[in-house]
C-alpha cells in the first residue's frame, strides 16, 4: 500500500528495479529488500526529501524513491 | 611501500591524508578536494611510504567516472596496503565498500574514524569481533582529536615487516555473482552489525544535527537562510578589508616595487627596452592578477567552511527543486558555487555528478559563472563608470552570469541532452566543526595554483603582449601603438564587435589575450590604455563599457578551462560545441545589453 510521502512516514523496502539507474544507486546506498526507512524532512520547495536509513540521512527526490517498491509500516512497531 | 587511502565522502579521509603526509603533498596542476589523485609521503622513524588519496566514493561498481578510476587503480597499480577509513557513526553503509574491497585480494586495514563522535552517541562497536568477522585489522581513530594515529603507523610497520595473510573471500565460482551482489553484501553487513554493534535505545541521545536542521531546513526559514548564507559568502569575500588588502598589494607592486626595480635597472645600465618590458609589460600584467589573491583566498576559505560543516550538501538539497526546472539537480549546485572561485576545479568536481547529462551540462555552463579572474574586469569598469554604486553593479554582473548559466542549462537539457534522465541522491552528513588545518591546506592549494599561473602563463603572456604591442610587423619599435603587430591583428577582428559598441582594436586585442587567461583582459587594457593618458574612461561609452564587460564575462572560457573542459567531456565535438555555444550566447546577450543601455540612456 502506498500513500502520499509525508514527514514521519516509515516504510519497508520490498524490491528494487534494477533497470533504473537511480534505483541501483539507492541499492548501493543500502536500500536493500527488508530495510526500513523513515522520512525525516521535506525540502522548503516540496522536493527532495531527507530519509533516514541504516542510521544515516540521505536526500533523495520523490521520483527516485518511487522507483522502489515499499510497504508503509507503523512507526511504533520499529 | 605504497598505501592506498579509500573511504566514503564525509568519512574524514582528507583529514587523515593531511595528518599522515603533512606538508609533503604532491598535487596535479589543478587541485580540488579529493578529486584529483593526490599523493604524499608518510615518514615516521624508519617507515617511508607513499600515500595515495583516492576519490571519496560509496561503491566500487563502475557506475561513475570516479568509481571506475578507483577500481582500476586498485586492480592495476598493486598498492601494498589499502587503508579503508570509515565513519563509525555510519557503519552499516560504510561497510558496503569494505566488503567490496575483499574482491581485490589485497591487505586492508579498516579505520573506525570519528570514534569520539560514536562514543558521544553511545554507539558501542566491538572492534575485535569486527576484525575477526572481516578478517582485517580494525583500529579506532579520531582524525579530529588526533587519536589512534600511532597505532595505525605501528600496524602499517607490522604489515610491512611481517605481511598480512589475505584469504580470498569469494571462490569466484563460474557464473555466480552472489558475492558481489548488493543485497547479499548488505545481508552480511546486517549479520556483522547484529554481532558487533550496540546502538542506544531510541531518543536517549540528543541529536544536535536534527535540532539544527529542523530550523535551517524548515519550510519558511530554509530558503531565506540559504540566500543569506550565499549573500554573506560574497559580501565577506569582497568586503572592505579584503579589497583594501588587494589594493595594497596592487599599489606595492605597481608603485613601490616597480619604481625601485626601475631604479635598480637604470643604475646597472640595463637597456631601455628591458626596463620598459619589465615596468610597462610584466609588472602591470602580473600585478593586476596578484592583487585579487586576497578575494580568491577568502572565497575558498568560506566555501570550504560551508563544505566541512556540512551546510553545502544542505544547500544542494534546498536548491535542488530550483535547479530541477533547468533540467539539472541539486548536485550541480556545488560545482556551480565553486565556479565563482575558478572554473577549473569546478569542472573537475563534476566527476562526482551522478549522470552523464548532469556532468556535461554543468561543465558547459560553469564558464558563464563569473570566476575570480573575471572580478578585476568588473571591478575596473565599475570603478571607472559606476563610481557611486559600484557594489550594486558588481552584484548585477554576478547575477548576469548566474542567469545566463541557468538559461543555458534549460536550453541544453531540452535540446542536446533531452533524452537523458537526471536524479538527486545525496548523503546529508551530520554537522561537524571544520578543522582549521584542513581549511588552510585547502585554501593554500588553490592560492598556489593561482601563483603558479601568475608566474608562468601570465608572465609569458605579458611579455608576448608587450612585444606585440610595441613592435611593428618589420620588428621596429613603435612610436604609436596603433602601428603594432597586435593592433594589426586586432583590427581584422574589430568589426565583429562594432555592433556591440566596442569595435576598437584595443578592446579586440584584450578579447584575444583574454582567451589565454581572463585576467589578461585587464592587463591588456592597462597596457594599451595607460593610466597616465586617462585609462579606459575616455575610450568606452557607458553603453559600450557595459556591453564589453558582459561580453568578456561570458565569451570563450580561458585556455586552462578549455583544456580541462576537453579532458572532462572527453570529446572534441562536445567541447567545440560548448565553445561555440558560449561565444554565440555572449554575443547575443551583450548585443541586447548594449541596445537596452542605449535606450535607457536616451
Amino acid at each position: 500500500m502506498r500513500s502520499k510521502l509525508r514527514t514521519g512516514l516509515c516504510a519497508k523496502v520490498n524490491s528494487v528495479d534494477f533497470d533504473n539507474l537511480s534505483s541501483k544507486k539507492l541499492l548501493n546506498m543500502g536500500f536493500t529488500p527488508g530495510t526500513v526507512f523513515c522520512i525525516k524532512r521535506i525540502a522548503p520547495l516540496g522536493d527532495p526529501i531527507i530519509v533516514k536509513i541504516r542510521n544515516y540521512c540521505l536526500a533523495v527526490r520523490k521520483k527516485d524513491l518511487m522507483s522502489l517498491s515499499y510497504t508503509e509500516i507503523n512507526e511504533e512497531s520499529l | 611501500m605504497k598505501i592506498a587511502l579509500i573511504g566514503n565522502p564525509n568519512s574524514g579521509k582528507t583529514s587523515l591524508f593531511n595528518l599522515l603526509t603533512g606538508s609533503n603533498q604532491k598535487i596535479g596542476n589543478f587541485p580540488g578536494v579529493t578529486i584529483d589523485k593526490k599523493h604524499g609521503s608518510l615518514n615516521y622513524k624508519d617507515l617511508t611510504a607513499e600515500v595515495v588519496d583516492l576519490p571519496g566514493i560509496y561503491s566500487l561498481d563502475p557506475d561513475t567516472a570516479e568509481q571506475r578510476l578507483t577500481k582500476n587503480y586498485l586492480s592495476k597499480s598493486n598498492p601494498d596496503l589499502i587503508v579503508n577509513i570509515i565513519d563509525s557513526t555510519n557503519l552499516s553503509r560504510s561497510l558496503y565498500m569494505t566488503l567490496q574491497l575483499r574482491a581485490f585480494n589485497l591487505p586492508v586495514v579498516v579505520l573506525l574514524n570519528m570514534s569520539d563522535e560514536a562514543d558521544k552517541k553511545a554507539i558501542e562497536i566491538d572492534e575485535l569481533k569486527l576484525s575477526q568477522l572481516l578478517n582485517m585489522p580494525v583500529l579506532k581513530i579520531s582524525t579530529l582529536k588526533n587519536e589512534g594515529l600511532k597505532a595505525l603507523i605501528e600496524t602499517i610497520i607490522g604489515i610491512r615487516d611481517n605481511g598480512l595473510v589475505v584469504t580470498p573471500s569469494c571462490a569466484s565460482c563460474k557464473g555466480c555473482t552472489t558475492c558481489s551482489e548488493a543485497s547479499s553484501l548488505y545481508k552480511q553487513i546486517d549479520l556483522i552489525m547484529s554481532l558487533c554493534v550496540k546502538y542506544p535505545g531510541r531518543k536517549q541521545v540528543r541529536d544536535f544535527t536534527s535540532a539544527i536542521d529542523s530550523v535551517i531546513l524548515s519550510k519558511f526559514v530554509g530558503l531565506p537562510i540559504f540566500f543569506l548564507i550565499m549573500f554573506l559568502v560574497f559580501t565577506i569575500s569582497f568586503s572592505g578589508p579584503v579589497i583594501f588588502l588587494s589594493d595594497s598589494i596592487h599599489y606595492f607592486l605597481t608603485h613601490i616595487f616597480s619604481n625601485s626595480l626601475q631604479g635598480l635597472l637604470v643604475s646597472i645600465h640595463s637597456p631601455d627596452m628591458l626596463i620598459a618590458l619589465v615596468c610597462n609589460g610584466v609588472i602591470p600584467g602580473i600585478s593586476s592578477v596578484l592583487s585579487f589573491l586576497p578575494q580568491i583566498a577568502m572565497l575558498f576559505i568560506l566555501l570550504s567552511i560551508l563544505e566541512d560543516t556540512g551546510y553545502m550538501t544542505r544547500a544542494a538539497f534546498v536548491a535542488d527543486k530550483f535547479l530541477s526546472f533547468t533540467g539539472l539537480s541539486g548536485s550541480s549546485f556545488i560545482p556551480m558555487v565553486m565556479g565563482f572561485g575558478c572554473s577549473v576545479p569546478a569542472m573537475m568536481s563534476c566527476r562526482t555528478l551522478p549522470s552523464k547529462k548532469d556532468r556535461a551540462i554543468t561543465i558547459m555552463i560553469i564558464p558563464f559563472i563569473a570566476c575570480g579572474a573575471r572580478f578585476p574586469i568588473i571591478a575596473l569598469f565599475a570603478g571607472t563608470f559606476f563610481k557611486s554604486n559600484q557594489g550594486f553593479y558588481v552584484f548585477l554582473m554576478y547575477i548576469l552570469g548566474i542567469v545566463v548559466s541557468l538559461i543555458s542549462a534549460f536550453i541544453l537539457s531540452r535540446t542536446k541532452f533531452k533524452n537523458e534522465e537526471s536524479s538527486f541522491i545525496m548523503e546529508i552528513p551530520p554537522y561537524r566543526l571544520p578543522v582549521f588545518r584542513n581549511l588552510l591546506l585547502f585554501t593554500w592549494e588553490k592560492v598556489r595554483g593561482f601563483l603558479i599561473k601568475a608566474g608562468t602563463t601570465l608572465f609569458v603572456a605579458s611579455v608576448v603582449i608587450w612585444l606585440l604591442s610595441n613592435y611593428t610587423i618589420t620588428l621596429a619599435p613603435v612610436t604609436n601603438m596603433k602601428d603594432s603587430i597586435l593592433a594589426l591583428i586586432s583590427n581584422v577582428i574589430a568589426p565583429i564587435f562594432a555592433p556591440l559598441g566596442f569595435g576598437t582594436w584595443q578592446a579586440s586585442a584584450s578579447i584575444i589575450t583574454g582567451v589565454g587567461a581572463k585576467e589578461m583582459i585587464v592587463s591588456t587594457l592597462s597596457i594599451l590604455y595607460p593610466v597616465q593618458s586617462g585609462g579606459i574612461a575616455g575610450s568606452f561609452s557607458l553603453a559600450s563599457a557595459v556591453a564589453f564587460v558582459a561580453f568578456s564575462l561570458l565569451y570563450l572560457p580561458c585556455m586552462s578551462s578549455i583544456i580541462t573542459m576537453k579532458r572532462e567531456l572527453k570529446s572534441f565535438k562536445l567541447t567545440g560545441f560548448a565553445l561555440l555555444f558560449s561565444f554565440v550566447a555572449a554575443y547575443i546577450v551583450s548585443l541586447i545589453i548594449y541596445y537596452v543601455t542605449l535606450g535607457v540612456l536616451r
